[in-house]
């Protein structure tokens, strides 16, 4: 596995897709800061972070995950991958790693942006490290899901849009919750996978352990289907 | 037949074998799609095994955490925690007690109004109805009805009298009605004409706590503000925002006309009235002391300089020992006079306040400002082994405090250097004095009244100004006189975060300049360098 995560972040950086996606994450976040915490002098980091979560999911974290196990697919590698002596849990996860590394750092800017901040006031790290850690969790379920996406093809464009379109569901989850009566089973459900709610529980500063265990096991769960989709194509 | 045979073969026998049917060939058994299959089957059992396992153990968990919530609080004063004496009101809830708030939902589970403090409010009030309903195993319930959407509803609860944004606390027979608005209280700024500054108190906690206390039959503490007699509005409303943020309930009584005070009252205040009290009111206020001999009952008065109340006071004097003069305090010593660009204020001279039972709150090396000052008279210090009625100087001043009569004070040719000063009969001259008088009651238990006198209201003026320790004066008396206990004693929390200032240049350089726009095109640079460079591999 760990020749896998250093041969894929490698691939990141003799790439442009690692520099694009770092980019793309500190343009983002460096705006935020400026328009709130700069510019309206709020002192709290959590218009940041919750200003950045739409804009990683449909835009960032497509275009990281797009090509983990597309690209493999397109260039014909995937067979040498497969046949290779390493497990599929351990391509899987070596892959998921490296992107969720890039992920976490181009999401360390906002620490920088803390580190700022306490020039003027003592900001509350406990409070901060617990937004990134939403943000990590989140960005790695989403991922989670965007290596099962990037499996089933081997088209980058169609996987970045299935991410897309993945993540475009579940920010607007709540939005079908609102359509039903509180009652309904189908409202509990949608409640339950809404990652809006659970999200803003880490910016609002309360970390839940269900939240926790939710992203861990959504992030165990499309890997595991990934690992599945991977073990159906070495049998076919 | 065998095309194949040894013998010549006739053409008819060729013609034969060509029109005949082909034989049905026996299926053969292929191991290696039989095993595909059972593969298949096997993986996609354990998909579905381990797509249940997962969705069932998310299932569990958040059974588990509705039953047992289990959270940390990273905010820096704990904004989503509810506090001990939150935990002691919920201990106590022994019946079914139902909050219902008319309003969606969703506003408070997961609200994005855009304003901070707006979202950290309902954030608060959707935390601890929880947890309320946590600790308390269930028995207090909360309820979201939206009235907007289900205008029907209104007419179902329209004996509670209550509209959208409405929040109904019910147990039993019981019931109490607040609204959204007194969740939070607003205080303005010293220099809000010119900075319009502004901070929010959440007062939700307290709200809560308050209220499911009083609808379980808890005891709640009034403080019941006596008006009709001129008092100064603008000090009345200060006075009531501070103790109300301080978990006291606040009702107002026109004593002039009114016959009966709230049974919840635990201190009745009157706050710089300008006319004197009937000799009729003095008897009530006296019979509402003694309490038919229960007592347990507290005054607290805030005199105004510019006023005469002979009555009130010969009454302080009296039944209490106290004596409001007719003199200012007029310090002499520069170094107990706060200055300012437009000069210095003798008349109102800075001070510290003496350790007694009623301020123990207060650091007795904090400085308090006491402007416009009435001198007080006390029975302190004279021998009263014979009397329940003792005497205690709560602010004095020293030496070098002279006294002004109040008539040279409002002279309109007064000033600072003109006006006559003269030596106080004795020293140290006091500022502000409270009484413990008691007596026995049926049950041979000790029951008695504290009647606190401040010289001055004008103190109220600098009770958010934070290098004077005025606020903590005021409450302290109070909190110790008229406890609240365990229960409701839930300081208001401030949810106006602190800002930063960054001036435009370095705003625009570090965060416009260098981290929207300069590190990200140093990004894109390399990726691009990193393309040309590898395009032909």
């Amino acid at each position: 596995m760990s020749a896998i995560f250093k041969r894929e972040l490698r691939s990141y950086f003799t790439s442009p897709i690692g520099y694009l996606v770092l980019a793309m994450i500190f343009g983002l976040s460096g705006y935020f800061f400026y328009l709130y915490n700069m510019a309206y002098g709020m002192a709290d980091l959590s218009y940041v972070y919750g200003n950045l979560l739409s804009f990683l999911l449909l835009l960032v974290l497509p275009i990281l995950t797009m090509r983990l196990l597309s690209d493999d697919k397109r260039q014909k590698t995937d067979q040498a991958l497969l046949t290779a002596p390493v497990s599929l849990t351990g391509i899987v996860m070596g892959k998921f790693l490296a992107a969720l590394l890039i992920f976490a750092i181009g999401i360390s800017i906002t620490l920088v942006f803390a580190i700022i901040i306490a020039f003027q006031l003592t900001p509350n790290w406990l409070q901060i490290f617990g937004n990134y850690l939403g943000l990590l969790l989140l960005g790695g379920m989403v991922i989670a899901v965007g290596m099962l996406i990037s499996s089933l093809t081997e088209s980058q464009f169609i996987a970045a849009l299935g991410t897309f379109l993945a993540s475009f569901c579940l920010l607007m989850i709540d939005s079908v919750a609102s359509l039903f009566s509180s009652s309904t089973v189908v409202t509990k459900v949608v409640n339950f996978l809404s990652i809006n709610a659970r999200y803003n529980n880490f910016t609002s500063g309360i970390i839940e352990y269900d939240d926790i265990l939710f992203f861990i096991s959504m992030q165990v769960l499309f890997l595991f289907l990934t690992v599945r989709v991977l073990d159906r194509k070495r049998w076919n | 037949m065998s095309l194949f045979k040894s013998k010549k073969t006739t053409s008819e026998e060729v013609d034969a074998a060509v029109t005949a049917e082909p034989k049905k060939q026996r299926k053969k058994v292929n191991f290696k799609n039989n095993r595909k299959l059972r593969i298949g089957t096997t993986a996609t059992a354990v998909t579905v095994a381990v797509v249940a396992v997962i969705v069932l153990f998310n299932v569990v968990v958040g059974i588990l955490n509705d039953r047992y919530p289990l959270s940390m609080d990273l905010t820096s004063d704990k904004s989503f925690t509810l506090s001990e004496e939150s935990h002691a009101v919920a201990e106590k809830v022994t019946k079914e007690v139902t909050i219902t708030m008319f309003a969606d939902k969703s506003l408070f589970e997961n609200p994005d109004t855009g304003y901070s403090e707006t979202d950290t409010l309902f954030r608060q009030f959707y935390e601890f109805t929880n947890d309320y309903n946590s600790l308390t195993g269930g028995l207090v319930t909360t309820e979201y009805i939206d009235l907007d959407a289900n205008p029907t509803l209104e007419s179902v609860y329209s004996e509670y009298n209550v509209t959208a944004g409405s929040i109904l606390f019910r147990c039993g027979d019981q019931w109490r009605t607040i609204t959204l608005n007194d969740l939070y209280q607003e205080e303005y700024g010293d220099d809000y004409y010119y900075t319009y500054e502004t901070t929010i108190y959440s007062l939700v906690e307290q709200k809560l706590a308050t209220n499911i206390n009083a609808v379980c039959g808890g005891k709640t503490v009034a403080l019941t503000f006596l008006t009709g007699h001129g008092e100064n509005q603008t000090y009345v409303s200060t006075l009531q925002e501070l103790y109300e943020m301080n978990g006291y309930v606040i009702e107002t009584t026109d004593f002039a006309t009114a016959t009966e005070i709230s049974p919840d009252t635990g201190a009745l205040v009157i706050v710089a009235p300008s006319e004197d009290y009937s000799t009729e009111e003095i008897t009530r206020l006296r019979a509402w002391l003694k309490n038919d001999g229960n007592r347990e009952r507290d005054l607290f008065v805030y005199c105004n300089y510019a006023a005469k109340c002979p009555n009130l006071y010969e009454f302080l004097e009296v039944d209490y020992g106290i004596t409001v003069t007719d003199n200012l305090i007029w310090e002499t010593d520069e170094n107990n006079i706060p200055m300012s660009y437009y000069g210095s204020y003798p008349y109102s001279p800075l001070t510290t306040v003496s350790s007694t039972d009623l301020t123990k709150e207060v650091n007795t090396s904090d400085t308090v400002i006491m402007p416009l000052t009435l001198q007080l008279l006390t029975a302190e210090g004279t021998d009263t082994t014979e009397s329940y009625l003792t005497n205690h100087s709560v602010v004095t001043f020293p030496e070098t405090a002279m006294l002004v009569t109040t008539e040279a004070m409002q002279a309109e040719d007064a000033t600072v250097d003109s006006i006559v000063k003269t030596e106080a009969e004795s020293y140290p001259v006091i500022g502000m004095a409270y009484a413990y008088d008691y007596e026995y009651n049926d049950d041979n238990e000790q029951v008695g009244n504290y009647v606190f006198v401040s010289g001055s209201y004008r103190i109220l003026d600098y009770i958010t100004t934070a290098q004077y320790a005025n606020e903590e004066l005021v409450l302290s008396p109070m909190r110790a006189a008229c406890s609240l206990g365990d229960t409701t004693a839930i300081s208001a929390k401030s949810l106006t975060a602190e800002t930063l200032s960054f001036d435009a240049l370095t705003a625009n350089i570090l965060g416009l300049g260098v981290l929207t726009v300069g590190v990200p095109v140093i990004l894109v640079i390399l990726a691009l360098v990193v393309f040309i460079r590898r395009r032909h591999l």
